[in-house]
């Protein structure tokens, strides 16, 4: 591949003709390697074959979307850290579309699972420890009931406490990212007043639970 | 952060939690320069207190950073050690 500063990238993406044709040439291949290396590292180990092929398509979708976006590339780092970035996101997203495939989330929300209880997680030996992580776990599940919305306490549980990933509940919900983050922020900073307001500063509850 | 203990999970995030926190679309755009910087002047990332905020706080945005880092990193190793 043809070695470019920023400028010359753009110059010649923007370009027409044989300077356009080997950019694009050039910058599908660093997006196919971004997209192989990502789903090499989070693909849950799958075929070769489909990984190949996941990979090409990631880095079709990711090469549409730095077209789209060249105009808002500022030179803040290399042009093609930059570009990475969209083929590692697809396959990031693809890779993490396929491992939830199978779970449904609609039952998963309407489950409502119980907070874990602290004492079950980091048990104390100290008795007196003990009764302080089960009346914490008491404390934090009624704030969780209490001080958050419903859409709240869906996320917090889905995305925290069941390790769901933020794009599948995205997906799930027809939202977007920043939407979803911005809702989860939300509900920790009530959930944070909520357990000071009980006289658990943040910093005290995770003392209760790693001092054993 | 162990997965097999979502309590601690949760409680880890709400004591990390800062009343302004940058969304993720602010983190995809900054997280070319951060991990670059990262890279060359570990020092100077750490300033970037914000991002890495974020990074501690959202998983998709902090998988895309370790992914990206460790690309930049095979990249710039000798080619006998690219995977």
């Amino acid at each position: 591949m043809k070695p470019r500063t920023n400028a010359e990238w753009l110059r010649a993406l923007k370009s027409t003709g044989n300077d356009q044709i080997e950019a694009l040439t050039d910058l599908r291949a660093y997006l196919v390697r971004a997209a192989t290396f990502a789903l090499q590292r989070r693909g849950g180990g799958m075929a070769a074959a489909h990984l190949t092929q996941l990979a090409e398509d990631c880095a079709q979708e990711a090469l549409v979307a730095v077209l789209d976006h060249l105009d808002d590339f500022r030179g803040e780092s290399r042009f093609t850290t930059w570009a990475y970035v969209f083929a590692i996101n697809r396959a990031l997203v693809a890779a993490r579309r396929e491992r939830w495939r199978n779970v449904s989330l609609e039952a998963l929300l309407a489950s409502s699972p119980a907070v874990p209880d602290a004492a079950d997680e980091a048990p104390a030996a100290d008795p007196e420890r003990r009764v302080m992580q089960q009346q914490l776990t008491v404390t934090l599940t009624k704030a969780i009931d209490e001080c958050l919305s419903d859409r709240q306490r869906q996320a917090v549980r889905a995305v925290v406490l069941e390790s769901v990933p933020l794009d599948e509940l995205v997906r799930h919900w027809q939202s977007n990212r920043n939407a979803i983050y911005k809702l989860l922020h939300d509900a920790r900073r009530k959930l944070r007043a909520c357990l000071e307001a009980r006289g658990y500063s943040a910093a005290d509850v995770l003392a209760v639970l790693d001092e054993q | 952060m162990n997965p097999v203990r979502p309590l601690h999970r949760l409680l880890r995030l709400l004591a990390a939690t800062a009343e302004e926190e940058i969304s993720c679309s602010e983190c995809f755009e900054l997280l070319p320069q951060y991990v670059e910087l990262e890279l060359t002047d570990p020092a100077a990332a750490a300033t970037v207190q914000q991002l890495a905020q974020h990074l501690g706080q959202c998983g998709v945005c902090r998988d895309e950073y370790e992914v990206l880092r460790d690309l930049l990193r095979a990249d710039a190793a000798p080619p006998s050690d690219l995977t």
